[in-house]
């Protein structure tokens, strides 16, 4: 049974796959090429000066490894690491192109204060102190916002110095925007966050379903290892649009907005009515859990497994399709793939299920169908999570640079935790604030409303002047006795509103440590000097606290007055790394990632050694020692004989369970329809994302020439048949308006994608068409995590 | 339309012109492909010979080549499927695509470098591609850059390596040449030249060990019989190559491992 995709055109890519597979004895085919090209070594000729260094891209959650070829102090070449167990060789025409993003003409270089409305260049010594005395005048009304491109060691830095230096939990990343719910969801089902599995299951997978997810585009290079196996495996994609990814896929399930919950409810209700579900896995692994009622918590109440099959008893398929908006034969479908204990599922998603009002409810339910069907805990079969960006996991969710969260998976309201970091940092007891900080989206409202209880935010590696919901309230009527700083590389929507510009050494002109969405830990090192005066986002930190420890701030010293930062050379001898000119004297990176690696024992997420991770590709955690010396990762967590803490004899093990018995939890939550629905004033739902060109808000990839060319500015698609019944000619310009703003933008039909009828897309790359202008602020009560896929909008040609 | 099936020749055009007008453009048409019958038989007979299909159109019409095979017009096709004013811009531009020169074995190479520099931001990027494409659809480009094809006077050259499903993963819509973009410093590293470290020895292979694995996988592609100018493999006995295995597939692959038998990666 095929739904709704050109078989025709499924046979000739398939076709593509067979013949590279056939012509498997010859090294340059395929898997055979790419085996081939892993025990090369690469060289260039040694008259073309040129040396290849290791790196991490810098872009996307794939995390990919770039080879990055330098010659006389500049990055002039970038290949594919063929050592890279991710990318194997290949990258996307992203990381192809990923050294221009070093050197476009409007890098910044000076630091700037903002007198009289105007930007003003000044020394790094009067930016350091204007932070620090200002900070020192009111610490509670600081905040720090960050996100998930900082490396590990400059989230740790930011995070130690605001919970453990200024006893402030206003700390929050852009990651907040990004995959909140997908922490929210683990944590609600295993009591740990991360997958237990890796990429290594699309290379074993039977079957994959994308849930609103587009990997073609987003995370082309894991789309790459699936399309090698097109004769293997059935793709299916769940969407409201037909993308790139639905041109590979066998079935093609258009829903409405927020079908997702309908859709796995309904499978859910026909596992049980048929008894396919895994009785021997729930048994022995599983407990339920449910809402009590009217309430929305990260751990909710405990249910039993008669109470949800009675919850779940409305989602007839008929009821989850209509609902969802897809045929029943559908749901029935998903079910039979489900129902089999021989297929090997992957389930994949990203912000399609995260951005989303009940982004932890549906994340969850995503999980509880691979419990209640059994397919879970072994290679090929199990959800996999992805991120967006390049140290989500690793600086975020693991260095825990959230306002509710310490390193480690320690929590800020848990007495506990709190004690156990005081005492890694040896701080005197007490220092770290109980009370959780504001999440992003009340951070900017308490910075934009004139009698907020933030005064000064400091910005790192973001852009929320284009990235926060709702721009209009939330970011663009900031009070003039307000003060934002902002370290960044270009200038940006956020920097043109910022009182102070820092200007930032970015990607190979520092040393870094990623770590992207399969635990895998990356680490490269500084190979090219950054621009001007441009300095590392980590030595900013060190700085000011620096300033404040000489301003006689009592936070920057530890119980025994020694700095919070307390840089030592080899011989234990403090180096004063808050001077620039001494920071790279020795590893700062180095330093501030051993003493965090103590931190990811705690939950059992054993980081490797920082010269370990210096010999490889980057490793997945927990990385044990096997024996002296001989450190091995883990690709699969929670079975015996592939993950090192799962005792002999358990089978499976949900070692940190929420329940304590080992089991992990699946959740019942109902179908609830999102908080704005298309009405006749605004009869259309809108859309945002990504396209394959750009990453992020585009203050990289604008500045790439390969990538701007193929995609200078953002669009508006809609379908053609709601086009062509509003009278909307292709390539118009069109107003796209929401009760919240408006953006004008070119309308493209038959282009990127085809949203289903009554949805619009828009990408929100484009500093100059700002969509998230237009988006709802509204977000998932448990996660904080706003919803930018799905809003009630209208459209009409421009003036 | 007229077609013959060798050598594959087509010629696409006559469009809305007058009755005696397309007889006109019909007998041209004949005439050009009995001489194209005629030159490619001769052409045949050497290693050197251009196999690839070729599409005789004019500024307003182009025909694509599906399994070798020439077939309608799909292009023409796109426009009337999508109304998609991306693809119209195809034809328009056909007079804009680089190289109108036959490749020949001699020639200048530093021409050729600068071409190709024009559309790859280093050399070992992918290069953008110089025409609008279809945004959804991730192979058709093998219709023409599979085995490479005449399109009037422009060449579309074979990709340089085996196709993934996805080319437009790495390959994106150029719009124009990169040096249109005035957005950086990026100075990104030149092509090299094989070196000869003895008179008369093989030239080294100047790419990297990755790329001859990947993405420069088939040194045909570019080195052999639609080599740019001054990149092409020098005719001499050593490349004395049947005929018949220049355009085949599987044997392909055995050319590439005899170019590698004498000619090496640098410092492996």
């Amino acid at each position: 049974m095929k739904t709704g995709v050109d078989e025709g055109r499924r046979a000739t890519l398939r076709g593509i796959a067979a013949a590279a597979a056939c012509a498997a004895i010859s090294p340059v085919f395929t898997r055979e090429r790419v085996a081939h090209a892993a025990g090369a070594d690469d060289a260039l000729p040694a008259e073309a000066g040129l040396r290849w260094a290791k790196a991490p891209c810098r872009f996307c959650g794939t995390g990919c490894h770039v080879e990055v070829g330098v010659q006389g102090g500049k990055v002039v070449a970038i290949q594919g690491d063929a050592k890279a167990e991710v990318n194997k060789g290949l990258l996307c025409v992203k990381g192809y192109n990923v050294a221009e993003i070093l050197y476009g003409k409007d890098r910044l270089t000076t630091p700037m204060l903002r007198r009289n409305g105007k930007l003003e260049p000044i020394t790094w010594d009067q930016a350091i102190a204007e932070i620090a005395s200002r900070i020192n005048k009111a610490p509670d009304r600081f905040a720090f916002y960050g996100s998930g491109q900082w490396t590990v060691p400059e989230g740790y830095a930011a995070n130690k110095f605001m919970k453990g230096g200024l006893s402030n939990n206003h700390i929050d990343p852009n990651a907040r925007l990004c995959m909140a719910s997908a922490v929210t969801g683990f944590l609600g089902t295993y009591g740990v966050d991360e997958p237990a599995n890796c990429y290594d299951d699309l290379d074993q997978c039977t079957h994959l379903i994308c849930w609103g997810n587009n990997p073609a585009e987003m995370h082309p290079m894991l789309m790459f290892r699936l399309t090698e196996r097109l004769d293997e495996i059935t793709i299916i994609d769940i969407g409201t649009r037909s993308t790139r990814t639905t041109e590979f896929a066998d079935h093609f399930m258009q829903m409405d907005p927020h079908g997702d919950m309908a859709i796995a409810n309904g499978v859910a209700h026909l596992l049980l009515k048929r008894g396919t579900y895994s009785k021997e896995f729930v048994e022995n692994h599983c407990n339920f859990r449910k809402q009590a009622d009217g309430k929305q918590e990260l751990m909710g109440v405990a249910s039993s497994f008669e109470e949800y099959q009675k919850l779940m008893q409305p989602y007839t398929p008929e009821h989850a399709a209509k609902l969802a908006g897809i045929p029943v034969k559908q749901i029935e479908l998903l079910a039979d793939i489900f129902g089999d204990p021989k297929n090997k599922i992957v389930s994949m998603w990203c912000m399609g299920m995260n951005q989303h009002t009940r982004g932890t409810a549906i994340n969850e339910l995503v999980h509880g169908l691979h419990l209640l069907s059994g397919h879970f805990g072994r290679p090929g079969d199990g959800p996999m999570s992805l991120t967006g960006q390049p140290s989500a996991c690793g600086t975020v969710r693991e260095v825990g640079t959230l306002s509710h969260a310490l390193p480690g998976g320690r929590l800020v309201a848990n007495a506990k935790h709190r004690e156990q970091c005081e005492g890694f940092w040896n701080l005197p007891s007490g220092r770290i604030n109980s009370k959780p900080g504001f999440h992003t989206v009340a951070m900017w409202d308490e910075f934009t409303k004139p009698d907020g209880a933030i005064n000064m935010i400091w910005v790192q590696v973001t852009n929320p002047g284009q990235t926060l919901p709702n721009l209009n309230e939330y970011f663009n009527d900031k009070p003039a006795d307000k003060f934002l700083v902002v370290s960044d590389v270009y200038p940006t929507l956020t920097t043109a509103l910022a009182d102070l510009i820092l200007p930032s050494a970015m990607w190979v002109e520092k040393n870094g440590v990623f770590g992207n969405s399969e635990r895998r830990t990356q680490q490269w090192f500084k190979q090219v000097d950054p621009p001007g005066q441009a300095r590392d986002d980590c030595w900013q930190i060190i700085a000011v606290a620096r300033k404040l420890y000489e301003l006689g701030h009592a936070g920057m010293k530890d119980k025994d007055g020694t700095f919070l930062f307390n840089i030592v050379d080899g011989a234990g001898k403090p180096v004063p790394a808050w001077q620039w000119e001494h920071y790279y004297d020795v590893n700062v990176d180095e330093q501030l990632f051993e003493e965090y690696r103590p931190f990811t024992h705690m939950k059992h997420k054993n980081v490797a050694p920082y010269q370990e991770l210096v010999k490889a590709r980057g490793l997945r955690w927990p990385v044990v020692e096997a024996s002296p010396g001989v450190w091995k990762e883990t690709l699969w967590r929670f079975s015996e004989g592939l993950d090192p803490f799962v005792e002999k004899g358990k089978g499976v093990d949900f070692y940190h369970s929420t329940t304590n018995d080992g089991k992990a939890q699946i959740w019942f939550h109902p179908y609830e329809a999102p908080p704005e629905v298309p009405d006749s004033d605004y009869p259309l739902w809108l859309c945002t994302g990504r396209v394959v060109e750009h990453w992020h808000s585009g203050s990289m990839t604008m500045r790439c020439r390969a990538l701007k060319g193929a995609m200078p500015d953002a669009y508006v698609e809609m379908n053609p048949q709601d086009a062509a019944d509003m009278g909307l000619p292709n390539g118009s310009k069109v107003v796209v308006e929401s009760r919240r703003g408006s953006i004008e933008a070119e309308l493209r039909l038959n282009f990127r994608s085809i949203p289903k009828r009554g949805n619009v897309f828009v990408p929100f790359y484009d500093e100059n068409i700002a969509i998230n202008k237009v988006t709802l602020h509204d977000y998932c009560p448990i996660s904080k995590q706003p919803d930018y896929k799905k809003c009630a909008v209208r459209i009409r040609k421009a003036e | 339309m007229n077609a013959t099936s060798q050598p594959t020749q087509i010629a696409a055009g006559a469009g809305n012109a007058g009755n005696r007008t397309f007889v006109i453009a019909a007998l041209v048409c004949a005439a050009l492909a009995i001489a194209g019958f005629v030159v490619g038989l001769k052409q045949n007979q050497d290693s050197d010979s251009d196999q690839s299909a070729r599409i005789l159109a004019d500024s307003s019409n182009v025909a694509d080549i599906r399994d070798g095979q020439p077939r309608a017009a799909v292009y023409q096709k796109y426009l009337d499927v999508h109304g998609d004013k991306l693809n119209r811009g195809f034809s328009s531009q056909l007079g804009t695509l680089v190289s109108n020169e036959r490749p020949t074995p001699d020639g200048d190479r530093s021409l050729t470098v600068e071409q190709r520099k024009a559309l790859r931001a280093y050399d070992g990027a992918p290069p953008v591609v110089p025409h609008p494409i279809h945004q959804r659809d991730t192979q058709n480009c093998l219709s023409c850059h599979g085995e490479g094809l005449w399109i009037d006077s422009v060449f579309a050259r074979p990709i340089s390596h085996d196709p993934w499903p996805s080319c437009t993963q790495c390959h994106v819509e150029g719009r124009g040449t990169l040096q249109k973009w005035n957005l950086g410093s990026f100075s990104g590293m030149e092509a090299m030249a094989g070196v000869r470290y003895v008179t008369g020895a093989p030239p080294v292979i100047p790419h990297t060990a990755t790329q001859v694995a990947l993405t420069r996988s088939d040194c045909m592609r570019c080195h052999g019989t639609h080599a740019w100018p001054g990149v092409r493999y020098t005719q001499n006995d050593a490349h004395r190559i049947p005929a018949a295995s220049t355009g085949e597939h599987e044997d392909r692959k055995i050319m590439n491992l005899r170019c590698q038998q004498c000619h090496v990666l640098q410092d492996r």
